[in-house]
C-alpha cells in the first residue's frame, strides 16, 4: 500500500509540487520560442483594448458625439458639448474572429466560403457527418427502460446519441473531433436541438486547438450547424438556450489574456455572435430568465441583469459579500433570482457553510443557512424547471461528497446522489432527479431517477462503458 | 525544509522600455524579456501539466502567444501577470484534451481513516501528493501551483488569473480540498 503523507499542510504541498516543477528550460527551449516569434506576426488594431474598458468606451462615445456636432455645424460656435454619458454595461461587442454563420440550423459543418475562420483554424475543423454520411460506430446504444427519461443527447468515444426510452439513436459522428475537447451543454426547451462543443487540435500541437458551438437536431434526420468561427485562442463553453429558444448565451474565453464574458447568438435574428461584458471585472455565472429575454450575470461584485436583444443592463444590484464566496445562479420567478454562497473560512478551512440568497428589486435579503449544513465541494449545479430548488455537489457532515437540493425559500437541503455520481437533471415536474450513477460503490455506471419525496431510486438503464457525458431531461 | 522556487521576476527600470519596444514589434527586446523569465515559465507549466514535454510545448505556445498578441497589453505594469496569466491558459489549453470532467471517488468512510504514519518528509508521500495533483483538473492545478510554488501573493494570482481576491481564496480553498480528496484515493 502506498504510504501516505501526514495532514495536508503548506509543506508537503510545496515540497510536492517542488517536486512536479523541477528543472529548468534549456537553451534549446529558449531558441525554439523566439524562433516561431520570429515566424509568427504580431496582431494589431485599434479595437481591442476597447473591449474591456468602459472608460475607453466613454472616450469613443464622446468622440462620436464630437464629431457630429462638428458635422452638423453647431460645434463650431458654442462651448464643447457636455460629456458623453457612460454607456451601459455590459457593452455588446462582436469576436473578433467572428463572422456570420449559417441562418438556419440546415448546414452540415463543411468548408464554406462565408466562413471567415482565423488563420489557425481550418475551415472545418471537426469534420461531423450526420445521416448517411456517418460512417459505422463501434459504440453500444444505450438502452433505457420505463418512461422516466424524456430525452437525453450523450456522447461516446465518437458520437452523439439521443435517447428517450428504449435503444439510443446516433445523430452525429464527431468525425476528426477531439474526443476530450467534445462536450454536450444543454437541450433546447423544445427537444428538438442540443448544443455542442466540438474541436478539434490543430497542426499536431497538443495546445492549439479549435472549437466551436454546434446546434444538433436531436430527431437523428436534421443536420449540424456549426454556430461560431471562433480563431484558436476563443472559446467557447457552458452555452445554454434561452427558454423561449432563440438565444444562445455561453461562455467566451479569449485566451490571450482577457478575462471570461458571456457570448450570445440570435439564433432567429441577426446570429453574429457578440458579447456581454462586465466591463473591468470577470463574469462568474450566467442564467437566463424564464421570459427569455434577460440575462442575470454575477460580475465581480455585482448582479447585473441584462437585456439580450439590447444588450443594456436593465438593474445593477451590488452583492454584500464580506467573507462570502458564489457559488451558484439561478431564478427562483420571474423577478427574482437566486445566489447559492458560502462562507469563507479562509484558505485551507474545509468548513465553508452554504447559504443561499436572493435578490429581487435591487434588494439582497439575508444569507439563509442551509439546514442540515453543507459545506462547499466544487462547481456544478442543476436548478429546478420552477426555480424551488437549486441541486449542488457539497459536503454533508459525514464528509461524503454528492448532490444536494436545495429549496432555495427555505434552505432545506437533502441528499439525492453520492460519490461519483454526473450529470444531474431534474424532471420537468421538480419531482425527481435524474443522474448518472457512479463511483466506488457502482458496479456498472447506470442512469438513474430518484423521487425526491420518497427517496425511490428507479434503474433506467446502464451507460455505455465508452460514455464521455451527456444533458438528460426527466420526464 | 521545503524546496521554495522564487517565481516573481522583479521587473527591471528598464523593462518597460523592453516591453514597449517589443510591442513594436522588436524581436530583440522580446528576447531580453522573455530570456530571463523562461526558467520560471518552464517550471510553472511543468508543475501544471506534470511532465516536461507538455510543460515545454505549453511555455513555448504561451511566449508564441504572448508575443504575437503583446500589441493588446495596456497597461506594461501588468506584463508578469499577463505573461503568467496567458501561461495558465496555455496550460489549461494543455490539460483540455484530457477527458473533461474528472471523477475523483470518495470513500464513504472519508472520515474515518486510520491514523497516518508519514510525514511531509517521506518520499512515499510526497509522492502520493505528486500523483494526486493529477487527478485535478487545470484551474486547480494552476492555482496551487501560483499559490504554493511561486508563492504569489494572492492579489498577484488573482490578476494572473482576472478574477476578484475573494474568488482566489475560495478557488484555492476547493483547490485544496480537492487535492485532499485526490490524496485519499491514492489509497486504493
Amino acid at each position: 500500500m502506498t504510504a501516505l503523507p501526514g495532514p495536508l499542510d503548506d509543506a508537503t504541498i510545496e515540497a510536492a509540487l517542488a517536486r512536479r516543477g523541477a528543472g529548468n528550460a534549456d537553451a534549446a527551449l529558449l531558441s525554439d520560442v523566439l524562433a516561431a516569434a520570429r515566424a509568427t506576426p504580431q496582431v494589431r488594431g485599434w479595437w481591442p483594448p476597447l473591449r474591456g474598458s468602459r472608460q475607453a468606451w466613454a472616450l469613443l462615445a464622446a468622440a462620436l458625439l464630437l464629431a457630429a456636432a462638428v458635422v452638423v455645424g453647431v460645434g463650431a460656435s458654442r462651448t464643447a458639448p457636455p460629456p458623453a454619458p457612460e454607456p451601459s454595461a455590459p457593452a455588446i461587442v462582436v469576436p473578433s474572429a467572428s463572422a456570420a454563420p449559417a441562418t438556419s440550423p440546415t448546414v452540415v459543418a463543411t468548408p464554406s466560403a462565408a466562413a471567415s475562420t482565423s488563420a489557425e483554424c481550418p475551415p472545418d475543423p471537426t469534420g461531423v457527418t450526420t445521416g448517411d454520411a456517418m460512417p459505422p460506430t463501434r459504440s453500444e446504444p444505450m438502452a433505457l427502460m420505463g418512461d422516466g427519461l424524456d430525452l437525453g443527447v450523450y456522447l461516446t468515444a465518437a458520437d452523439v446519441w439521443t435517447v428517450r426510452t428504449g435503444s439510443a439513436t446516433r445523430i452525429a459522428s464527431l468525425g476528426a473531433t477531439d474526443a476530450g475537447l467534445a462536450r454536450i451543454d444543454d437541450l433546447s426547451q423544445d427537444g428538438r436541438f442540443a448544443v455542442a462543443e466540438l474541436g478539434q487540435t490543430i497542426n499536431a500541437s497538443p495546445l492549439v486547438a479549435c472549437n466551436n458551438l454546434y446546434v444538433i437536431g436531436t430527431d437523428g434526420t436534421s443536420a449540424t450547424t456549426r454556430i461560431t468561427r471562433f480563431g484558436a485562442h476563443e472559446h467557447a463553453s457552458d452555452a445554454r438556450f434561452s427558454p423561449d429558444g432563440r438565444f444562445l448565451a455561453f461562455r467566451f474565453d479569449d485566451l490571450s489574456g482577457h478575462t471570461p464574458v458571456v457570448g450570445l447568438i440570435d439564433l432567429i435574428g441577426d446570429p453574429t455572435p457578440r458579447t456581454i461584458e462586465c466591463g473591468e471585472t470577470s463574469m462568474f455565472d450566467f442564467a437566463w430568465a424564464r421570459d427569455g429575454h434577460r440575462l442575470a450575470m454575477v460580475c465581480g461584485g455585482r448582479l447585473d441583469v441584462v437585456s439580450a436583444e439590447a444588450g443594456l443592463v436593465e438593474s445593477s444590484t451590488v452583492l454584500p459579500f464580506h467573507g462570502e464566496i458564489f457559488m451558484e445562479l439561478a431564478w427562483s420567478d420571474a423577478e427574482t433570482t437566486v445566489l447559492v454562497t458560502a462562507l469563507d473560512n479562509g484558505i485551507g478551512v474545509s468548513d465553508a457553510p452554504v447559504r443561499v440568497r436572493s435578490v429581487a428589486s435591487g434588494a439582497v435579503s439575508n444569507p439563509v443557512p442551509v439546514s442540515p449544513a453543507l459545506t462547499y465541494a466544487g462547481p456544478g449545479s442543476a436548478t429546478a424547471p420552477d426555480g424551488h430548488a437549486v441541486a449542488v455537489v457539497a459536503f454533508p457532515r459525514d464528509k461524503t461528497i454528492g448532490w444536494h437540493v436545495i429549496d432555495t425559500s427555505t434552505g432545506a437541503a437533502q441528499a439525492v446522489a453520492g460519490p461519483g455520481c454526473s450529470d444531474l437533471a431534474w424532471s420537468a415536474d421538480g419531482r425527481s432527479v435524474l443522474f448518472v450513477e457512479g463511483g466506488p460503490a457502482t458496479t456498472v455506471p447506470a442512469l438513474t431517477v430518484v423521487d425526491l419525496a420518497t427517496a425511490a431510486r428507479q434503474f433506467l438503464g446502464s451507460v455505455p462503458a465508452d460514455y464521455r457525458g451527456g444533458v438528460f431531461r426527466g420526464r | 525544509m521545503p524546496t521554495v522556487v522564487t517565481g516573481a521576476v522583479v521587473v527591471g527600470r528598464g523593462e518597460p522600455v523592453l516591453i514597449e519596444r517589443a510591442r513594436a514589434g522588436d524581436h530583440d527586446a522580446f528576447e531580453a524579456l522573455i530570456a530571463p523569465r523562461i526558467d520560471t515559465l518552464f517550471r510553472t507549466a511543468r508543475a501544471i501539466v506534470g511532465n516536461e514535454a507538455d510543460a515545454r510545448d505549453a511555455t513555448q505556445d504561451a511566449c508564441v502567444s504572448a508575443w504575437k498578441h503583446l500589441p493588446r497589453l495596456r497597461d506594461l505594469d501588468k506584463f508578469d501577470a499577463w505573461l503568467g496569466r496567458v501561461l495558465v491558459n496555455s496550460c489549461r489549453m494543455q490539460l483540455r484534451r484530457q477527458r473533461r470532467v474528472r471523477e475523483i471517488a470518495i470513500p464513504a468512510d472519508f472520515d474515518s481513516a486510520g491514523p497516518r504514519e508519514t510525514g511531509p518528509e517521506s518520499v512515499d508521500g510526497i509522492d502520493a501528493v505528486v500523483r494526486a495533483f493529477d487527478r485535478l483538473d487545470a484551474d486547480a492545478r494552476a492555482l496551487l501551483v501560483l499559490h504554493h510554488l511561486r508563492h504569489e501573493p494572492l492579489a498577484g494570482i488573482a490578476s494572473n488569473l482576472g478574477i476578484p481576491v475573494g474568488t482566489v481564496k475560495w478557488r484555492l480553498h476547493a483547490a485544496r480540498r480537492a487535492l485532499e480528496r485526490a490524496l485519499e484515493g491514492e489509497r486504493s
